[in-house]
Parts: structure tokens; sequence; C-alpha cells
């Protein structure tokens, strides 16, 4: 007996090692890292000192350079900016995946695998392709202007280099991610449940609010939540179509490394951002277990 | 008709049609043309083979099929074009359709919240209907902590919760094992006839059929083959298809063959000879004879009685009981359900040897030739 569960705990270890090789070399060790740089004093040409700073901290949260003189919260307005618009690119992929994964669902199998390919066909491209022709669509020469023009619409409309730019970017990126698990939550709902709520008196509406909604609310929240988090850090469309204008805490970070050269304070920011995620998550976790909670 | 439908009948069908798509794109009926009228108070089953059109017929009454022609009136009320939330009727699934993400008492509560009945009064009836279906005090569970025949149990008293005028069961029964099933035969039973709704049940179980209903209503292909009380659909179907779906049966191609002083003869194709009470019957005329294999019995009855002869093929002990194949001498097999032998008689039924299954004369029933 004990020589078969020593063998079989040997052969669990020889199956799980590489996976926590790869998970310690390549995400808890960067991680590591990162943390102690944001608690170090930044070097005067990039890289780090090694005294302890907590100021970098405090610069985040707007005491520039570490004195306490100078309020100035400009990196608490771009954490909060970036909060904000990927609060709204959540709410806008959401407005456009949760209908459609409805009528995805309903389509007869064949109709069904084609939209699957369709939503995946954007991958084939590099996504920096995909943002400069968003680029040349949104440009005040570009496709959205001249056919204003050609209407005769003679007012050009400002849109690169604006917030809604940034946005229109981040819910064309992400529409695939909020797709995919709400379209599994859409799926799985059985039809036989709003057959027996009509049965029971249940208007449509009521039907929705009532077993509709709350049964495919684990796939909403799942599609948020891989929305959420990589808009929140995300920097190529910022960079791209929002420009100097619309900064958000993935430039930032960016910036703070590569043009900066601060790297203390760029990790502050990455490690706040990563805190700030950390509780999201937390919370969802919660309201998860609180919903299962007596589901065996 | 019935006692039942004397007083105002609780669903009216009239002329129903209904045809689905068949894949190949040609219309198949589903109904073709069913009458049928279900009283207050009355336990109606639909029973039929799969395909025979009892589902449909529920969910037309139910309002998630809409009818093709014909008329359906509830309570006196046209409802062709109802919609489903909007008709005064339930439906326990056979699948349940428990509500996985709300409690036991949300979901009996249901019907009574989305009415907007207030959150005081909506407990008590949960705990009511609930107590009903002997569930009391499992409001909190959730669907997936309860046995199969708990959710039946819930499904039941989310459907009974605001007392509907008519109850529909699309066979609730049929994913329970045997002992379950037949005790929850028996309480449904008694639940209909104490809260006095009327009870229209699909099943295409002939035994849960027979046991439960006050009228039973064959159906296959559509149409209805009979209706009537169990007892009379056992003892006197009107056709084959009846006499063969109900219990078993002997059925005889028979033709007159001669009539004496008080009995006829029956000549079966095969050259079997029958004989039943003369009544009024022509020689030369078809029929179909049938005997229920309980009717059979080793010695010859008290009564006016005649005989099958042949040898015995094969005897089986089904408790209780003892069910014989006999091979008649003109070839034809026939099925034998023979009771109280005292065991002394088994040597008779040792397959191989010669036996004499006697009826009483007046156990034939006759089925007149249904014409194409």
């Amino acid at each position: 007996m004990s020589t078969l569960e020593g063998r079989k705990r040997l052969q669990l270890l020889g199956l799980l090692s590489p996976a926590t090789f790869v998970i310690g070399l390549f995400f808890i060790a960067p991680l590591v890292i990162m943390a102690t740089y944001s608690m170090l004093e930044p070097g005067l040409y990039g890289g780090v000192e090694w005294n302890f700073y907590p100021d970098n901290f405090g610069r985040v949260l707007g005491w520039a350079d570490g004195t306490l003189e100078e309020f100035d919260p400009v990196y608490l307005e771009i954490i909060l900016r970036s909060f904000k618009l990927a609060a709204i690119t959540v709410f806008l992929t959401l407005l456009v995946c949760y209908p459609a994964a409805f009528w995805v669902a309903r389509q007869p199998e064949k109709m069904r695998n084609f939209c699957m390919f369709l939503i995946t066909l954007p991958f084939f491209t590099s996504l920096i392709i995909r943002l400069y022709a968003w680029v040349l669509i949104l440009r005040p020469s570009g496709f959205i202007n001249t056919t204003l023009l050609a209407l005769g619409i003679n007012t050009p409309i400002n849109l690169i280099y604006t917030e809604t730019a940034v946005l229109i970017g981040m819910t064309y990126i992400f529409i695939p991610f909020m797709f995919m698990p709400v379209y599994a939550s859409v799926e799985k709902l059985d039809r036989r449940l709003l057959e027996a709520s009509a049965d029971l008196g249940a208007s449509r509406w009521q039907s929705f609010w009532k077993i509709i909604f709350p049964m495919t609310l684990p796939g909403v929240a799942a599609g948020s939540i891989i929305v959420f988090i990589p808009s929140l850090g995300n920097f190529i469309v910022p960079s791209l179509l929002g420009g100097a204008q619309v900064l958000m805490i993935g430039s930032l970070v960016e910036q703070q490394f590569l043009a900066a050269r601060n790297w203390p304070f760029g990790a502050a920011l990455a490690m706040l951002l990563m805190v700030a995620v950390l509780i999201c998550l937390i919370l969802n976790v919660l309201a998860q277990n609180r919903n299962k909670a007596g589901v065996s | 008709m019935s006692v039942y439908t004397r007083i105002a009948p609780v669903v009216e069908i009239r002329g129903a049609v209904k045809h689905y798509r068949a894949p190949e794109g040609h219309l198949v009926p589903a109904l073709d043309g069913i009458d049928l009228s279900v009283g207050a108070n009355e336990f109606v089953t639909l029973l039929g083979p799969s395909g025979c059109g009892k589902t449909t017929l529920l969910r037309v009454i139910s309002g998630f099929e809409q009818l093709d022609d014909g008329e359906l009136l509830i309570q006196q009320t046209q409802m062709n074009s109802v919609p489903a939330h909007q008709r005064p009727v339930h439906t326990v699934f056979q699948s349940y359709a428990l509500f996985p993400h709300m409690s036991v008492g949300d979901n009996v509560g249901y019907a009574l919240e989305v009415r907007g009945v207030g959150k005081a009064e909506r407990r008590t009836r949960i705990a009511e209907a609930l107590e009903l279906v002997g569930l009391g005090g499992l409001e909190r569970r959730k669907p997936g902590q309860l046995s199969g025949g708990q959710q039946q149990r819930v499904a039941l008293a989310r459907a009974l919760v605001d007392r509907p005028a008519l109850l529909l069961l699309d066979e609730p029964l049929s994913a329970l094992d045997r002992q379950l099933r037949q005790s929850m035969q028996r309480e449904l039973k008694k639940l209909q006839h104490e809260l006095g709704i009327a009870f229209v049940f699909v099943t295409h179980d002939q035994e849960e059929a027979l046991t439960m209903s006050d009228r039973i209503v064959v159906l296959n292909g559509g149409h209805i083959q009979q209706i009537g009380t169990p007892t009379e659909i056992y003892d006197r179907p009107a056709n084959a298809f009846v006499a063969g779906f109900i219990g078993e049966s002997n059925l005889f191609e028979v033709s007159v063959s001669a009539g004496n002083a008080d009995t006829a003869d029956l000549l079966s194709e095969r050259g079997d000879l029958l004989q039943v009470p003369r009544r009024d019957l022509q020689v030369g005329q078809k029929l179909q004879a049938m005997l229920r294999p309980e009717q059979f019995q080793l010695d010859r009855p008290q009564a006016q009685g005649a005989a099958l002869e042949g040898k015995v093929e094969q005897t089986l002990f089904i408790g209780k009981d003892f069910e014989v194949s006999l091979r008649t001498v003109h070839g034809s097999q026939v099925k034998a359900v023979i009771r109280d032998t005292g065991r002394h008689d088994l040597h008779r039924l040792q397959p191989g040897s010669s036996l004499q299954l006697w009826y009483a004369l007046d156990a034939v029933h006759l089925i007149p030739e249904v014409k194409p």
C-alpha cells in the first residue's frame, strides 16, 4: 500500500514539476524582483540603488518627489482614468456580446461554428496592424471624416487621440474575450427552464430578470474580469489611438521603464495596479461563493 | 360523456389539428382532429406510444404549441392564441425544470412572486405547498441538494402553489425508480382528489394510466383511439391497437363459421376454433376476438366454456402466477397467465406437455373489423 502511495506521489511530483518550474521562474521570480525594486531608490541612469526608498509609492499617491509639500494627484488621475476607461470598455463589450451570444446560441450548429470562426478571425492578424487600421479610420483625413465630407457634412469630427478613440479600440480588441465566456453560459442555458418560467405565469421580461440574467451572470462576471484586467493595464491602444492626451496607467508604466528610466517608480505603479486588480478578483470570488453557497 | 363533463368542463378541445414539418420538408400530422373535454376535478390520462401526439396535445393546452386548426377552450374561454404565461394552467415537467439558482422556497413561490403576491403571504403559501407534498421545512435547500423524488415533489408543489384550474403532468414519474413511482402514483391520485384540481397526465406507461385515471384517452398517430374509464379500456378495447397497447392480449383474426342455438363458432385464420355467446353475429362476418391471458384456466369453468388445445412451449414463474406460452395444434401462439395453481398442477405446465386452456365464452371480447 505505502509503496503504491509513494509511487503515486512520485508520479504527481514528476507531472507537476515542469509547471512548478515555469511558474516559479517566469511568474514568481519577476514579481519578487518588481516588488523589491518598487521599494528601492532609482539609479541616476536607470537601474536601482540598493537603499530603502518608500517615496515611490508616495509619489503615486500624489506627493510629488516624495515631499509632502506639493500635493499633485496627476498619477491618481491617470489611475482613475484607467479604471474608468476599463470599466466603460467592459460595459461596451458586454453591450455587444450579450445579445450576440443569444443570437449565435439560437443558430443551427453549422452557423454557430461559423460564427465562432468569425470571432477568432481577428487573431490571425497582428494587433498592431489592426490598431493602425483604426488610426486610418479615425484620423481627421480618415475613412469616417471623408465619408462625412462626401455626405455633405463639412465639420470634421476629431476622433483620434481622444478617450473615444481609446474606447473604440479597446472595445474592438476585447470583444472576443467577452464573447467566449458569455456565449458559454448562454449556450448552457436550459430552454426548458424558460418554458417552466412562462408556464408559471412570468412574462418575458420577468423571465429574463429572474431566470436568464442570474443564470448567465457567471459568464458575464468571467468575461468582465477577462476584459477589465488587460484593459486596465493596456498600453498599446492608448499609445496608438490616445496619443499623449489619453495617458493610461499601462502607458505610464511603460514610460517610466523605457523613457524616464525610473524603474522603482514604474515598479511601484505596477504593484499598485496589481493590488487593485487582486482586490477586484477577491471581491468577485467572494460574491461567487456566496451565490454558490448551498449548491452541491 | 362522463359524469365530470356534464358540469362545465375545464378544458374543451374541438377538432384540434397540428402539423410538424419533417426534416425532409413535408408536413407530418401530430394531432389530427382531436375532440376532448376534461371536467373539473377529473384525472384524465393521455396514453400512447412515443410520437402519438400526447405531448403535443399537452403543449397545446399549456400554450407552448399553437393549433393549426380547431379550438381550445379553458374555463369556457377561447385560448388558442393566449400566451402561455396568461393561462390558468401549470405544468409539471418531465425534467422537473427546477430553477437551479433559486432555493426550494423561491422555486415553489415563483408563480406567486411573478404575480406580485407579498412576501409574507408568499411565505405561508410556500410552506403550505411544501407541507402538501411532504417536504415541509426544506425551503432553504437548493434543488441540487435534493434527491430525484424530492425534486419531483418540489416541481409538484411549485405547480400547485397558486391552485391552478388545471394541472398538466408530462410523464413526471418516468425518471423515478419503480417503488417510488408506485407510491407517487397513489399520492398524486390522493392529492388530486383532495385539491379538486383537474389533472391531465401524459404517460406511455399503461399500468400507470390504469392505476391513476378517471378516464384514459388512448392516442395513436394523432388520432384518439378510445376514450373511457380504465375498466372500459381494459375490458372492451375499441380496436386492435388499444387491445394490444393496454395489457397483454391474445388477438385472433376470425370469421363467424357457424351459429348454434345459443353460441357461435369463430374460425381463426390459422384454423383455431373459438366459441362465443350467439349475440347477433352473422355467419361469414369478419371480426377480431380478444382473450386476456388471465382469462384462461386449466379446468372447465362453471359457466359455459370452451378450450384451446396445444403444447406448452414455455412456462415462467412471474411471482404468484405462472405465464404459459402455448402453441395450439393449428400453430397459433397463445399466452396465458395461470393463477391459483396450488402448485400441484405444475406438472401439467411442463414444456412439451399437452394442455387445454379453458375460457368462459362470455370472456371473449369481439372487436368489429375496422374498415380501412
